[in-house]
């Protein structure tokens, strides 16, 4: 009985199961007979039932339809160039590794539909990720566990309360002997109340923290927190500021307000020397990849160059010029510069680049050395400890909050097994996960969305997390939870909450007020240390010939796996690599010709007695002895989109060195098809004139005179107003996907699964190109989002028999759902390809209760017809009316494009380009500006600011 | 004899005694004849004064011109019913209509023309007397006949018999309704 | 071309031809090789519905499709149907005007042919729509949302000039049935034949004032119908030249699709005409001087769209655009090359042979030989189509195609739709011009008569 699913899906599941199974069991067949027909069987079956067919799993769901919570209060006051208006927002956070990520949520008739950064915020500013973006989606997973468990049973909240009672009884009387927690990550000021009352009710008891992305022996961070807004030189010693992260969107912020557009005196200067690529190496003036073992050795020639202490190390030229270079910039620039390493670093150069900045006089300007936000844990409340206490059967009862040490814990841990070894063993979860599946007892924990809670972001701030819905599924939130350990009649989530901010939110005023804004000052915390804490270091792994350094990262979209029942996230191209669906393994260019292999082919990498089978993939700039595999996959129990795909990065991980590894990699000769957006082995086409940089030497970003030319044989249509258009600064564009999410999330654009993307049938509205340039083993690498152009001569509509493409006197190039018959003539004329076209039926029977989160603006489109990027013409409709109520004209900044407002570099600007003061105006005329394909004479509404840089690219 | 007598039918083997003989007839002073073959036979239409008759290019014309206005006409309207801005491109963008155009154009000329060959001809016809003698199916293999019409002033049954006999008509069989 | 060699041997009589073509409608011989045809085509027809019918019920994504390759079988298939289908109208237009004896044995069944391409032809873009249940949207009537039809769109052209390519075809291989359909009336012996044939040659008398309007028309048809070949097929290739994808925007394409649509038909018109003479014994009728003449044809046409192709690859060069020429590169030694060097051999080698007399009036290498030509236009169209959208602007959205599995079933399957219909022609109607011949022979005898 352990498969089986959670009782709430009921009968009608059981009978999709068996569908589902024999559905392969067929294919398989086919697979035999007909490769081809194999191919469209699985399209259907087993990608569309798998991405949207919960419809059938949904017995229990009639009964939760959302409804808005009561005791929530709503944002009132508009912050500019916001626009209000259909719907009601609330200020409040969802969760990333523990931090806060303060969030705008849209409700529609009571229901979130969609989440934005909180523009109110002082770090955040209105900044998305991908992350915070995709985050409402998880809140509409059928997945998600739905009532209490015990064991594989159906079990209600008394039934559970009643066993807790005798188990509480039982541990007052031993003062907690016995029993111990497990959380995850967490910066909640509420929960660290609640558990410093607990450790106070049963000092028997412990609590664990689970952290897998910091380390399983409670390694304490080196408490350096960048201040990116406030340095002009930043040195990144392996640590991907602009990537994925809790802080994402505030790097991405700071490094936008020092690009495009500012004085080069302001601007950032950007060294990063990277074990495996990532954006923020992708930005960096001066890259450097150098193998993990090399690390150390660069701080130290950094160190020594800054004087914090002398050492003789030996750098390869390249190293040492970089090394050099950076060195300079950073001393060149003491008190505004920064120089920052990865948590994954060695702790000896943590200290060693806390040293350095001490000594730049950076400490305090450009970062601050403080204690961790979240959940430290004392001696002996690691994640190893735990399991030796468990060894040593010291653990009788076991509460996993929030946390799936059984798919996350290190290969070298058999936790499945010493996790039996636990007599009362309950799990508390958003999924009936795969500890869940190990536990006795599983309670559903409800979504941010729907919870009472709190937490701090990076910055510091604190945010009140308040519900904008009601709980869909029978879920009871954390502190409840956590209360009930101790108390008989535990308070509600939300008392519990205002208990902890008592002091500082005592009159209901404040209280609120810190509600509608989302975010209020943390009370002074204890003097940060004042000096860095000790570190314990990993060891290194030593390199044996014929072995390669293993870097473990976390995957660019599905991150430490959380994320992986995420169909956007999903089906979100990876910033570098643009695969989705699934994780590979990065090896370098060289690496591949001295295997024989190339993207796609199955690699075995095996280190310390287990192995991973993944699919290479040729990542240019990667290290040449350096193989890179990512976390997040190979799940198995993480719902019907995010299961058993992918290899599982966690069991090459051990526990003393979780981030680096040494082992070997060869190819199984086995060979997958990788459902990429961009097609790999086609990117040898004429790439010089789409990404332009432009130079001191070199201001302007045109490259011939015709550029300019506007001649045509049509007459010239008159010119509405206001004219829309459209400019993306690549300078700022750190890649992150933020906006690729957003479009998807306000367009109510469909996930198609792997086998579609396979196929080119992705429908992204919004796409990243990536491009690079110069050596594959240095390569440049540029991103370029690429939505409609809204050309003025739209070859597409021109191609259109029946008007269902035409063009609006505001220059949008519009595009009639209903009136469309699918010749797909517009997409085959449109030379940016920016069209996406319904070849299936993607959207009738999505699971519910995803449906509950589509925009009511946005058509749903259906089998047959062609969309694209609408410019949000829903939001500029929205605007016009509330113009027209107030019988005035559109103002600048009143409409704000769903990628725009989420962008965090704030890369893309929006809005009339008839008014000569507006933003999209102004930056037209600057001399970075200019058009994709300007020679194929459309006449781009979007078009491109160059990116700054100091070689020009090739002319 | 009931039955009035509508013509009399004369059969000869070849195009050529075919042709001499309406030359004959005609020249005899015969006005209602007509000649039937299994192919048209050079210079018949001469003899029997029909190539004069130039209704069918006119027709034709009439229905090319018709289409061509006509369809511009559609086209032109349209675009001014629904007038929206298609690729920059003007409203009325001649090259582009001037291709359905021609296409209409000449889907109309021939139609026209075939209508028109069918009324002037008088087809279709299933029934007609002359199917009711004998020997006139033969007219589609390899006979050819010469019909004389009792319309006609010069006719006269018995003499107009023994002058169809005389041209060297094979046969000669009187055609009744 | 009125020769010493007679097209009709003079031993012939009216009433043999009559007899030799009326006969297979009447008492059909080769019953047996007949019936099997049909049950084969039939069963490739079936495949075609099966097929349409889970493209109709799950969308055009279970072809091959995808973006940027977002046409392919449908729209080159259609191209190459109609080219099939041009050289029937060609054979019986043209060389009716230009007054050349021989095409009577040929021409009636090169139309029917045509017919039946030009109806699959225009199958194609009806069944590659997204929606094809609105495909009633592409004609002007009032609709109640006050849209209308957008004139400007080459695909709009498609519609009307294969609408009219289809009925004006129907109507010239009609008029020109009439009075071969009274010949076989006038012959038939089972009253249901009688009523049948009688009903449908509208009680044709072959009455000199009949024939000389139906000669007017006929001649004024046929007039008409050339210029109309050309445009219909110019017309289809702007359906390309009018994007602006490299390898596609090029003001060659209108004669270099219009001499390859040629090209292939020709070829055709043998293939089928040595088929029936081989089945029929109409070796007599349609006599090797005419496969002779079909066969430099064809090689005249074959060597015309050589240039266009040579043309072509000079136009990328000459032009200097970049990506013309990256376009031409790919395709000699790109991911497709394979269709482009396969055009280029299955067109132009084995047609080097029709050189030779030998060659030409052998039917089973001109049988061949045309074979390979078809396939070969096959492969150009393809190439055209695939090689330009599969690259075209900017390398992040460059794609493969792959023909899927349905790809397959309709294409193969559609070659039911074409041969079923003929067949039934074959079987039902005089298959060639029963009149026409013995008016060629009636000058014959004249002209052997005057010496």
């Amino acid at each position: 009985m352990r498969d089986v699913p959670p009782v709430s899906r009921g009968k009608k599941f059981w009978r999709s199961i068996e569908e589902y199974q024999r559905s392969d069991a067929f294919g398989e067949m086919l697979k035999a007979e007909f490769p081809s027909l194999f191919e469209l069987w699985t399209v259907d079956r087993r990608e569309l039932l798998r991405v949207m067919g919960a419809s059938l799993a949904l017995a229990g769901m009639s009964a939760c339809k959302p409804v808005r919570s009561d005791d929530v209060v709503p944002f009132v006051n508009r912050p500019d160039g916001f626009l209000e208006g259909r719907a009601d927002h609330y200020a409040t956070a969802i969760l990333f590794d523990g931090f806060a990520q303060p969030v705008l949520a849209t409700t529609s008739a009571g229901r979130p539909i969609k989440l934005d950064g909180n523009p109110q915020h002082p770090a955040f500013r209105g900044g998305s990720t991908p992350f915070m973006q995709a985050a409402i989606l998880d809140l509409y997973d059928p997945d998600r566990s739905q009532a209490p468990l015990m064991g594989s049973h159906a079990a209600s909240w008394d039934d559970f309360d009643g066993q807790m009672a005798r188990w509480r009884a039982a541990w007052r009387g031993s003062g907690g002997a016995g029993l111990r927690l497990l959380i995850g990550p967490s910066t909640s000021p509420t929960l660290l109340r609640q558990l410093a009352e607990f450790r106070a009710a049963f000092p028997e008891a412990r609590v664990h923290l689970f952290d897998p992305l910091a380390g399983y022996n409670g390694e304490a961070a080196s408490g350096l927190q960048p201040k990116l807004e406030r340095a002009r030189v930043v040195v990144s010693l392996d640590d991907d500021l602009l990537g994925p992260g809790p802080s994402q969107a505030i790097h991405g912020r700071a490094w936008g307000e020092r690009h495009g557009e500012t004085a080069p005196s302001e601007r950032m200067r950007l060294f990063v020397a990277e074990t495996s690529p990532t954006q923020t190496g992708a930005k960096a003036d001066r890259r450097l990849g150098i193998p993990p073992s090399r690390l150390p050795m660069l701080a130290q020639a950094l160190g020594a160059h800054a004087g914090v202490r002398d050492a003789r190390v030996e750098l390869t030229d390249a190293e040492l010029a970089w090394a050099r270079e950076a060195a300079q910039a950073l001393t060149g620039a003491r008190g505004q510069s920064l120089l920052t390493t990865g948590r994954h670093a060695p702790a000896d150069v943590h200290a060693l680049v806390v040293a350095i900045n001490r000594k730049l006089g950076n400490v305090g300007q450009t970062c601050e050395i403080a204690a961790s936000m979240g959940f430290a844990p004392g001696p002996g409340e690691s994640f190893m400890d735990l399991v030796r206490d468990i060894e040593a059967r010291r653990a009788s009862a076991l509460f996993v909050l929030g946390a799936n040490p059984a798919y996350q814990a290190p290969g070298d841990v058999p936790f499945a097994a010493i996790y039996a070894k636990v007599p009362l063993r309950v799990h508390a979860g958003l999924h009936f996960d795969e500890t869940a599946a190990l536990s006795n007892w599983h309670v559903p924990l409800p979504h941010a969305l729907e919870d009472w809670s709190d937490a701090r972001s990076p910055d510091g701030l604190a945010t009140i997390i308040q519900p904008v819905v009601r709980p869909l599924y029978d879920s009871r939130p954390l502190h409840e939870i956590v209360a009930a350990l101790t108390s008989d009649q535990p308070p509600t989530a939300r008392e519990i909450v205002r208990q902890t901010w008592a002091t500082q939110l005592g009159d209901d005023a404040s209280w609120v007020h810190a509600l509608k804004t989302g975010f209020l000052a943390m009370p002074d915390a204890a003097t940060p240390p004042q000096d860095a804490p000790a570190l314990q270091s990993s060891p290194r792994p030593m390199l044996k010939d014929g072995e390669v350094e293993i870097v473990i990262r976390p995957d660019p979209t599905i991150h430490d796996g959380s994320f992986a029942n995420n169909g956007w996230l999903q089906e979100l191209p990876k910033p570098l690599f643009k695969t989705t669906w699934e994780n590979v393994v990065a090896i370098s260019p060289k690496l591949s010709s001295s295997l024989q292999v190339e993207s796609g082919d199955m690699l075995r990498v095996d280190s310390g007695g287990r192995a991973i089978e993944g699919p290479a993939w040729v990542l240019p700039g990667q290290p040449e002895r350096v193989v890179t595999l990512y976390l997040g996959y190979g799940r198995k129990r993480a719902g019907r989109v995010g299961s058993d795909i992918g290899y599982d990065a966690y069991r090459m991980r051990s526990a003393a060195g979780p981030w680096t590894t040494a082992g070997t990699v060869k190819p199984t000769g086995a060979r997958v098809k990788l459902a990429t957006t961009q097609e790999q082995h086609l990117m040898d086409g004429e790439v010089e004139g789409l990404v332009r940089t432009v130079t001191p030497e070199h201001p302007s970003a045109l490259r011939k005179e015709e550029e300019l030319d506007q001649a045509s044989f049509y007459p010239k249509w008159p010119q509405g107003k206001p004219a829309w258009g459209m400019v993306i600064d690549l300078d700022r564009c750190i890649g992150c996907n933020a906006c690729v999410v957003a479009c998807q999330a306000e367009n109510n654009v469909p996930v198609v699964g792997k086998e579609q993307v396979a196929r080119g049938h992705e429908m992204h509205w919004l796409r990243i190109d990536r491009y690079y340039a110069g050596e594959p083993d240095d390569p440049e690498t540029h991103f370029e989002p690429v939505p409609c152009m809204h050309c003025e001569q739209a070859p597409c509509e021109m191609g259109c028999p029946v008007h269902a493409t035409v063009h609006s006197p505001e220059g949008l190039n519009l595009m009639v759902y209903n009136r469309c018959i699918g010749t797909r003539t517009c997409s085959s004329y449109c030379p940016y390809k920016v069209r996406r076209f319904n070849w299936f039926d993607y959207t009738t029977d999505a699971p519910s209760p995803t449906e509950a989160q589509r925009n009511p603006d946005v058509t749903v489109r259906g089998r047959g017809v062609m969309e694209k990027c609408t410019y949000c013409i829903q939001r500029i409709e929205a605007a016009t009316v509330q113009a027209d109520i107030e019988n005035r004209g559109v103002r600048e900044g009143e409409v704000t494009t769903a990628c725009q407002q989420a962008c965090p570099a704030q890369a893309i600007s929006f809005g009339n380009l008839a008014d000569a003061e507006s933003a999209v105006a102004r930056q037209r005329r600057s001399p970075r500006n200019y058009s994709l394909l300007a020679e194929q004479g459309t006449r781009p509404r979007t078009t491109y600011l160059a990116k700054i840089g100091e070689e020009p690219d090739g002319e | 004899m009931a039955e009035p007598l509508l013509g009399f039918l004369g059969e000869f083997g070849t195009p050529e005694a075919l042709l001499d003989a309406a030359k004959r007839a005609r020249s005899d002073g015969f006005k209602c004849i007509d000649a039937f073959s299994p192919f048209p036979v050079e210079g018949m239409a001469e003899v029997l004064r029909l190539n004069g008759d130039q209704r069918i290019g006119w027709i034709t014309i009439a229905g090319g011109l018709f289409g061509f206005l006509g369809m511009l006409g559609v086209q032109l309207f349209v675009n001014v019913d629904y007038p929206i801005e298609v690729g920059g491109r003007p409203l009325f963008a001649w090259p582009a209509f001037f291709v359905v155009d021609f296409e209409i154009m000449i889907l109309c000329a021939v139609l026209f023309a075939v209508g028109g060959m069918l009324i002037i001809n008088r087809l279709p016809k299933l029934y007609h007397p002359l199917f009711g003698t004998p020997r006139f199916g033969l007219a589609s293999a390899d006979r050819f006949f010469l019909y004389i019409d009792a319309s006609d002033p010069k006719f006269d049954p018995a003499r107009t018999r023994s002058f169809l006999g005389s041209l060297g008509a094979w046969t000669v069989e009187p055609v009744r309704p | 071309m009125a020769s010493k060699t007679p097209v009709i041997p003079l031993t012939e009589t009216y009433r043999d031809i009559s007899r030799e073509v009326a006969r297979i409608p009447l008492h059909m011989p080769a019953r047996v090789p007949w019936l099997i045809a049909l049950i084969l085509s039939l069963a490739l027809l079936s495949l075609f519905l099966a097929s349409i019918t889970y493209l109709f019920a799950r969308g055009v994504g279970i072809w091959g499709l995808n973006i940027p390759v977002n046409w392919a079988f449908a729209i080159h298939l259609y191209v190459w149907w109609l080219g099939l289908g041009h050289a029937g109208t060609l054979i019986s237009a043209m060389l009716l005007l230009m007054g050349q004896d021989w095409r009577n044995s040929l021409n009636r069944f090169a139309e029917a042919m045509t017919v039946c391409a030009v109806i699959c032809a225009g199958m194609e873009p009806i069944i590659h729509l997204g929606r094809p249940w609105f495909l009633y949207w592409m004609f002007p009537y009032p609709a109640t949302m006050g849209v209308w039809p957008q004139f400007r769109s080459p695909l709009e052209w498609d519609v009307w000039a294969v609408m009219t390519y289809l009925i004006v075809s129907i109507l010239f291989w009609y008029i020109g049935l009439v009075p071969d359909l009274a010949t076989v009336r006038d012959r038939a012996k089972k009253r249901g034949w009688q009523v049948f044939f009688g009903i449908f040659a509208l009680g044709w008398r072959g009455s000199a004032r009949h024939w000389a309007v139906w000669n007017k028309t006929y001649r004024t048809i046929a007039a008409i119908a050339v210029p109309l070949v050309v445009s219909v097929h110019s017309e289809v290739s702007l359906l390309f030249a009018a994007g602006q994808i490299p390898g596609w925007h090029s003001t060659i394409f209108p004669p270099y699709f219009v001499l390859g649509a040629a090209f292939s038909g020709f070829a055709m018109v043998a293939m089928i005409a040595i088929v029936m003479r081989h089945t029929f014994q109409l070796g007599h009728i349609v006599t090797e001087r005419h496969l002779d003449v079909l066969a430099k044809v064809t090689l005249a046409m074959g060597l015309m769209t050589a240039y266009g192709y040579v043309f072509e690859v000079f136009d990328a060069y000459y032009s200097g655009e970049m990506r013309e020429i990256a376009t031409i590169h790919d395709r000699f030694f790109g991911y497709y090359a394979w269709s482009f060097w396969g055009a280029v051999f299955f067109n132009f080698v084995p047609l080097q042979g029709l050189w030779l007399a030998r060659v030409r009036r052998s039917p089973v290498l001109l049988f061949l030989i045309s074979t390979s030509v078809v396939v070969g236009m096959w492969l150009e169209r393809y190439m055209i189509l695939v090689t330009s959208l599969y690259k075209d602007f900017l390398p992040s959205s460059f794609g493969y195609y792959h023909a899927s599995f349905w790809d397959w079933s309709t294409y193969i399957g559609m070659l039911g739709l074409f041969m079923t219909p003929f067949l039934l022609f074959v079987r039902f109607l005089p298959s060639i011009s029963i009149f026409e011949d013995k008016e060629v022979l009636a000058r014959e005898k004249a002209e052997a008569a005057h010496g």
